[in-house]
């Protein structure tokens, strides 16, 4: 127990609530040096001193004038519901309005019209009919903008080929799987296997490699601040950071990586060339970012778990695997299956690292559903079909949420929640 | 009679003052602020605004000009966004040829015939039209790539690639520091001037995709060989490796556009390289006889529907000047180390040698279409030629591969 309070200690001056405080202290002080560095040497990173000054007399008070607005709109509503509807819980209901609003306007709102743009044919040649100041060629056909046929097409050709509105069948009959990407490889059931092959090891050296590193933190080792600082390193890096390093480190010639292996006598490997090798080099890099998250989760759950279970365990003999298979793991699950539970989510549409560090190549090999998703409707291939980009998001939020609900019903990891 | 002499050629004074005046009251444009998104870089942006400011003093004082700098990929998406957004388009967007077939399509920028008189660009024109329409006036002709190379590694430039395999393996043997050639490998617009060189295109005579012709095979096996068995190009090389190992004077060799000719001659900014070290040749010549012909457009200047009225006649004004007088062509076209895109305003070779030799490579490319499929060509070429380039792929099939892939894309 006393090894756990100091390792939880603020007074370490390495601990994690130390941290984040002199980070709380320091950012507005180094925001306002770099604001004032900026201003005195007329230029920074491009940008004027002038057009800093001017961005930020137009910023400040706008934030101002939308604060006291909220506020305003805010008392304004409490007025409304405690005098005129009379309702007991009219301060929770406007404490609650500005999350609502948000919700609505930043998540409910794309939801619904992303579900209105599946049932569109909006591409880029029919812009002008879902444009009002595009021009529109003689021969446009810009009758029906939306319909349940769109539709049809829309979610048909996230499976299969489809040539003028009917599905293209191969020599025996069957119908042909249709290409997201210009690779016979970017097919729809080939990138939902190498998305869950992706998801299921991602996850796996997340929760093993961070289990143990927990582990590790929670015994009596000195310099645990250290280590526990150093490990939380990679979460604190913006992402696209270590996205762009790690493809240094990576390059075949002049990377870290390659350096090292012939360093030791080995043969250097072309990491971002190779479809395998760019697979392994995103899976690593996705690795050594999830792992403190999971080491701050579980280290945290190992440390309410009270000692006296394992000193009783301990008297009646229990060995360290039965300790932890009967005593650790049971008592991590409320902690274990939410983290699984996200991890598995933000794995599963990780585009941003993939996307930073090989774009889904070479060959297309490496995307996965999302990076499919965004190279199909922005990036290399990209065809501007936005209703078909639409329908083939909301095959992803499907089988997301079906997962979901049957990975959290099924593994109770919620249960102690509810019942509470 | 001397008196009424002396009041007629008052009155004729007057009246040629006053015709004066109102010539120069009809070409006055009231104060108008343009925003023009732009592909150039920030040095070359900085010159297209020191003459927007000469051309505003002189024509519509008060203008205002607003350069918004925008990657290739990233201005033609947002043009696109904002048009089907219907609000947040510029006045001008200035790049190159590629995405003007695209924005045609999309009904984003509007025909230039009548509101210019094209027959003025001699060069380049076709570039940006569709269907016989004018899309885009050109600012300068080019837009191509060459042999480049580092003069204090490299004496003069390999006429043949059989001469550049050797050279290049001679001064990685001298200085294994140095690497002996480079270019964006994986990048198709680098590609494809080896297919026009082993006689293939992207379009047969019928006007028909044909990306698996025995050209394409050929080209394929080509830039194999240079990675896997010649060994002269790195192991991974994209156009940020290629530009960087060359401006550090890490690399003799490389292919790279007319575009990046400002920054080379600009020491501060290539430490290796500087007017007294950068070459420029054509590409060298294969072994049936042919040099590899780049595509050649330059960088255009198009006009999105939306704009009219003042705006569209501020435009025009602007663009008119910038790209015909003689003295603000020299200055943008020129002073950008680009090549003119009118007749009038010439290469001194003794003067400016660099162009000169710009001129010399732009000569043996080909003029690039604007048509929007060809944007399935290069969507298709991509993959099959990164396979080939990790070797997991053998040219036929990889040609075969994008032949399949682009008549998919086509259907769309």
């Amino acid at each position: 127990m006393a090894a756990s309070s100091t390792a939880l200690s603020p007074r370490s001056p390495f601990s994690l609530q130390r941290i984040l405080r002199w980070g709380l202290y320091l950012t507005p002080v180094a925001i306002f040096l770099a604001i004032f560095l900026a201003v005195s040497s007329g230029e920074f990173s491009g940008l004027t001193s002038q057009g800093i000054i001017d961005t930020l007399l137009f910023v400040i008070p706008l934030i101002i004038i939308l604060l006291a607005g909220a506020l305003v709109v805010q008392f304004l509503l409490f007025q409304f519901l405690d005098k005129v509807v009379k309702t007991p819980h009219a301060l929770p209901y406007t404490l609650l309005a500005p999350a609502v609003v948000a919700l609505v306007l930043f998540m409910v709102y794309p939801l619904i019209f992303n579900v209105l743009l599946a049932f569109s044919d909006l591409r880029r040649e029919t812009f002008p009919c879902y444009s009002s100041v595009l021009t529109r060629a003689p021969d446009l056909d810009c009758s029906v903008l939306y319909s349940p046929q769109y539709a049809v097409e829309n979610f048909t050709k996230v499976f299969f080929r489809v040539r003028d509105g009917e599905i293209v069948r191969d020599e025996n009959g069957n119908p042909e799987f249709g290409r997201l990407l210009r690779t016979r490889d970017s097919t729809f059931p080939i990138l939902l296997a190498r998305t869950i092959i992706w998801t299921l090891v991602n996850v796996f050296f997340h929760v093993t490699i961070g289990m143990a590193l927990a582990m590790i933190m929670n015994q009596k080792i000195r310099f645990k601040g250290i280590y526990r600082s150093l490990i939380v390193i990679p979460w604190a890096i913006p992402g696209i950071i270590v996205y762009l390093t790690w493809k240094q480190e990576f390059h075949a010639q002049y990377g870290f990586v390659n350096n090292l292996i012939e360093a030791f006598g080995g043969q250097g490997i072309s990491w971002l060339d190779d479809p395998f090798y760019s697979f392994v080099a995103i899976i690593f890099v996705n690795v050594w970012l999830g792992i403190p998250f999971y080491m701050v989760m579980l280290l945290g759950g190992l440390q309410s778990i009270s000692m006296e279970y394992y000193e009783a365990a301990q008297m009646d003999g229990a060995s360290a695997l039965q300790r932890f298979r009967n005593i650790t793991i049971p008592l991590l699950r409320p902690i274990l299956i939410p983290a699984i539970t996200l991890d598995v989510i933000w794995t599963f549409n990780k585009a941003d690292l993939i996307v930073a560090m090989t774009n889904g190549g070479p060959s297309e090999s490496t995307n996965i559903l999302v990076t499919g998703l965004y190279n199909a409707a922005f990036g290399t291939a990209a065809t501007l079909e936005f209703g078909f980009a639409s329908a083939f998001s909301i095959i992803i939020f499907i089988i997301l949420f079906l997962f979901a609900i049957i990975w959290i019903t099924t593994s109770g990891g919620l249960k102690e929640i509810y019942d509470r | 009679m001397k008196f009424s002499k002396l009041v007629v050629l008052l009155v004729l004074a007057l009246l040629a003052m006053g015709g004066v005046v109102s010539v120069v009251a009809q070409d006055q444009l009231p104060a108008t602020n343009l925003v023009i998104w732009s592909q150039d870089g920030d040095s070359n942006n900085e010159v297209l605004a020191a003459q927007f400011q000469i051309w505003a003093d002189t024509v519509a004082p008060g203008s205002t000009l607003e350069i918004v700098q925008k990657e290739t990929e990233v201005l033609r998406t947002d043009l696109q966004n904002a048009g089907l957004a219907g609000s947040g388009l510029p006045d001008l967007v200035l790049g190159p040829n590629d995405a003007i077939g695209v924005f045609v399509d999309a009904g984003i920028i509007q025909p230039l015939d009548e509101l210019f008189d094209v027959s003025v660009y001699p060069f380049n024109l076709g570039a940006a039209q569709v269907g016989g329409a004018t899309y885009g006036i050109p600012t300068n002709a080019g837009n191509h790539l060459m042999l480049m190379y580092n003069k204090s590694l490299v004496e003069a430039a390999p006429d043949t690639w059989v001469d550049l395999i050797a050279t290049a393996k001679a001064v990685t043997e001298a200085n294994p520091e140095v690497q002996g050639f480079a270019y964006n490998l994986n990048e198709p617009f680098w590609f494809l001037p080896f297919v026009h060189g082993f006689g293939g295109s992207t379009y047969d005579a019928d006007g028909n995709m044909v990306l698996d012709s025995q050209a394409w095979i050929d080209a394929y096996q080509f830039v194999q060989d240079l990675k896997f068995t010649e060994q002269v190009v790195p192991e991974e090389c994209d156009y940020a490796c290629a530009n960087d190992l060359f401006k550090e004077g890490s690399v003799a060799m490389i292919i790279n556009g007319d575009w990046a000719i400002g920054e080379y001659l600009d020491a501060e900014q290539s430490p290796a390289l500087g007017p007294d070290n950068l070459g420029l040749a054509p590409w060298p010549t294969l072994a049936n006889g042919n040099r590899p012909m780049p595509f050649t457009a330059g960088k255009f200047i198009s006009i999105p529907v939306t704009v009219e009225a003042d705006q569209l006649a501020a435009a025009v004004s602007f663009v008119t000047w910038l790209t015909t007088d003689t003295a603000a062509v020299e200055a943008f076209a020129l002073g950008t180390s680009r090549l003119p895109a009118i007749a009038e305003v010439t290469v001194d070779a003794a003067e400016n040698p660099i162009l000169a030799e710009s001129a010399a490579a732009l000569a043996t490319g080909m003029g690039m279409p604007a048509d929007a499929t060809l944007r399935c060509m290069w969507d298709s070429v991509r993959p099959q030629l990164e396979a080939v380039m990790s070797n997991s792929m053998t040219p036929a099939d990889a040609a075969e591969e994008a032949q399949i892939s682009a008549e998919i894309c086509l259907e769309s």
